[in-house]
């Protein structure tokens, strides 16, 4: 099992990309890890990364993070593409729960960050396209939505309510029969 | 704006907005007038606007897993319980539960309670509560004809310990399935099983309560007392009126050619009042009947008109949409007269022999497998699973 791991790795490390942030750090990542983002992918079809990916929209503050979530969801695609081969019976299903909680508990964690880096990272995933990822933080800011009233969530973002009152009660009374 | 929002570009600030159910999200337009705007242009309902435009989309569950490995859904052989913020609930054959977000693709399964009581689908309702944002399966055990109640059972999607708890039932507490099961705003209803009184279920802090008894059960004849029904001259069913409770009451005609009288009573702040009549004539056709349990949408009342099958060659059953008319000063109650089918009234056209049901449905995007839904592989068993139970079709259709 050792030695094919080797030649997968010796052909992942060939192919190395440079993302480059908009404060000039340069990140060294793998193929499989760049091409969770469309983005990259599709430079990468083009032929346009040699001497490194500049990200002019990405902090590299922000791009650690991003190649973080990258790296670990890189590997749970191969680790799915190689499990598939043996899909037979519980066994299979076990370490795929195995494998989906430790997923999951890399998410919850990744997700434990201040307000402005869960928008930076939005903004991130926007742009370069990780569809895990966008989904992800976009769930996160939905759920510190959900379950709070107009004035808490004004008051957790720091947004002004421009709606004169005449407005507003013409909301409410629309809202009442909101669900007919 | 500030922290950030502003930076959100539309599409994504869209995504956002769509993963938080239909009805929380409407509140939300309250914040300010660009949460106002991108609600009110981007991720409104398809509410009621005006006469038909004659549109209708079939809602596509095969996104939810209905092929895939576990089987999860297929749609010749579930029955639908109900919907909730845009969310399916479905009694499969084999008796277990789905709760299935056709959008997305996502389905959460959950097994049936542990009992040997009544488990058919008309058992079940299915409930969001706005103050907790929990969703919840509720499980009457009773029969249809009525029967005594010990204990209801429910099951909480997102709970930890993923299972159903019995939740006892007052003393002398019993059920009328026949009069149906409503989720109304998070409150579960139910007819007594003498068919007199309601009874309520609070999804929230799970307490039952006895509820205002409407005017028409209780009463002396024409309607009250149950061996009429058992007659089938009539039925009452529970129903969600515009997100109040309302009792529907239908009078069949003595005989299947004349006219049937449909009342419908909305309990508003405690006090029953009637909201709807429906006059249906039945003069050479059979009467078009009220569709349930969703009929009040929008401004429109729906009927449903099925042909006799020896008066036809198609047997196409059609729904229809009313806008009930104030016929009375003074009176809030709005009244529908319907006769035949009219091109101008018909919003949906359905070959089936089967009765059609119909739902409130509203496009979410809210995941259901952050519900805690395990990898699971079912065994299906073609044979024992075969057979239209409840066949249905689901087709939205714009009023």
């Amino acid at each position: 099992m050792a030695s094919a791991g080797s030649g997968d790795e010796k052909a992942a490390a060939a192919a190395m990309i440079t993302l480059i942030s908009s404060d000039n750090e340069k990140f060294e990542v793998t193929e499989a890890t760049a091409t969770l983002s469309q983005t990259i992918r599709h430079m990468i079809e083009d032929g346009c990364t040699d001497g490194g990916v500049p990200l002019p929209n990405v902090t590299s503050k922000i791009l650690a993070r991003v190649i973080e979530y990258c790296k670990k969801h890189a590997t749970a695609a191969a680790g799915e593409e190689g499990s598939s081969s043996s899909f037979s019976d519980a066994a299979f299903l076990e370490v795929d729960r195995a494998f989906l909680e430790e997923l999951e508990e890399f998410d919850d964690a990744f997700l434990e960050v201040d307000r402005a880096t869960l928008f930076d990272l939005i903004l991130a995933a926007n742009y370069l396209d990780i569809k895990g990822l966008l989904n992800l933080t976009c769930q996160k800011v939905a759920d510190s939505v959900k379950g709070k009233t107009p004035e808490q969530i004004r008051e957790m973002y720091n947004i002004v309510n421009d709606l004169t009152p005449e407005e507003e009660a013409e909301i409410r009374r629309e809202t009442q029969w909101a669900f007919e | 704006m500030g922290d950030g929002w502003d930076s959100i570009p539309a599409d994504v600030f869209l995504d956002i907005l769509l993963r938080i159910p239909p009805s929380p999200r409407r509140r939300l337009r309250l914040v300010c007038r660009h949460w106002r705007d991108i609600i009110d242009e981007r991720a409104h309902e398809p509410v009621a606007t005006g006469p038909r435009e004659g549109c209708s989309r079939e809602l596509d569950l095969q996104g939810c897993g209905v092929d895939s490995v576990d089987g999860v859904v297929d749609v010749a052989r579930v029955s639908l319980i109900g919907t909730c913020n845009g969310l399916l609930c479905l009694r499969r054959k084999r008796g277990d539960i789905a709760v299935a977000n056709p959008v997305i693709g996502e389905t959460v399964v959950v097994d049936p309670p542990p009992t040997s009581l009544c488990r058919d689908k008309s058992s079940y309702s299915f409930g969001y509560h706005p103050a907790t944002g929990q969703y919840k399966v509720v499980h009457v055990p009773c029969n249809e004809w009525g029967s005594d109640l010990v204990a209801v059972h429910v099951f909480t999607l997102g709970d930890a310990a993923w299972q159903w708890r019995a939740v006892p039932a007052p003393a002398g507490s019993s059920c009328l399935l026949r009069f149906g099961l409503a989720t109304v705003d998070g409150v579960t209803y139910w007819a007594t099983k003498d068919g007199e009184r309601i009874m309520s279920f609070d999804l929230k802090d799970e307490r039952f309560e006895a509820v205002e008894a409407p005017p028409l059960l209780g009463q002396q004849p024409p309607l009250g007392s149950c061996h009429l029904f058992f007659e089938e001259q009539g039925s009452c069913h529970l129903t969600d009126v515009g997100r109040k409770l309302g009792l529907v009451v239908v009078s069949d005609a003595p005989d299947e050619f004349k006219t049937s009288k449909t009342e419908v009573w909305v309990l508003e702040d405690g006090t029953w009042v009637e909201r709807y009549t429906v006059l249906a004539d039945g003069w050479y056709r059979p009467p078009q009947k009220i569709a349930l349990p969703h009929f009040a949408h929008g401004e429109h009342v729906l009927t449903i008109y099925k042909p006799f099958t020896w008066t036809c060659a198609s047997c196409e059953l059609t729904l229809e949409a009313h806008r009930p008319r104030q016929e009375r000063k003074m009176r809030t109650c709005g009244m529908v007269r319907v006769g035949a089918p009219r091109p101008e009234t018909t919003v949906g056209v359905y070959d089936i022999w089967s009765d059609l049901r119909t739902f409130a449905y509203v496009e979410t995007r809210e995941p259901l497998l952050v519900y805690g839904e395990k990898p699971r592989r079912i065994n299906d068993n073609w044979d024992e699973e075969f057979g239209f139970e409840d066949s249905f079709l689901l087709r939205l259709e714009e009023v």
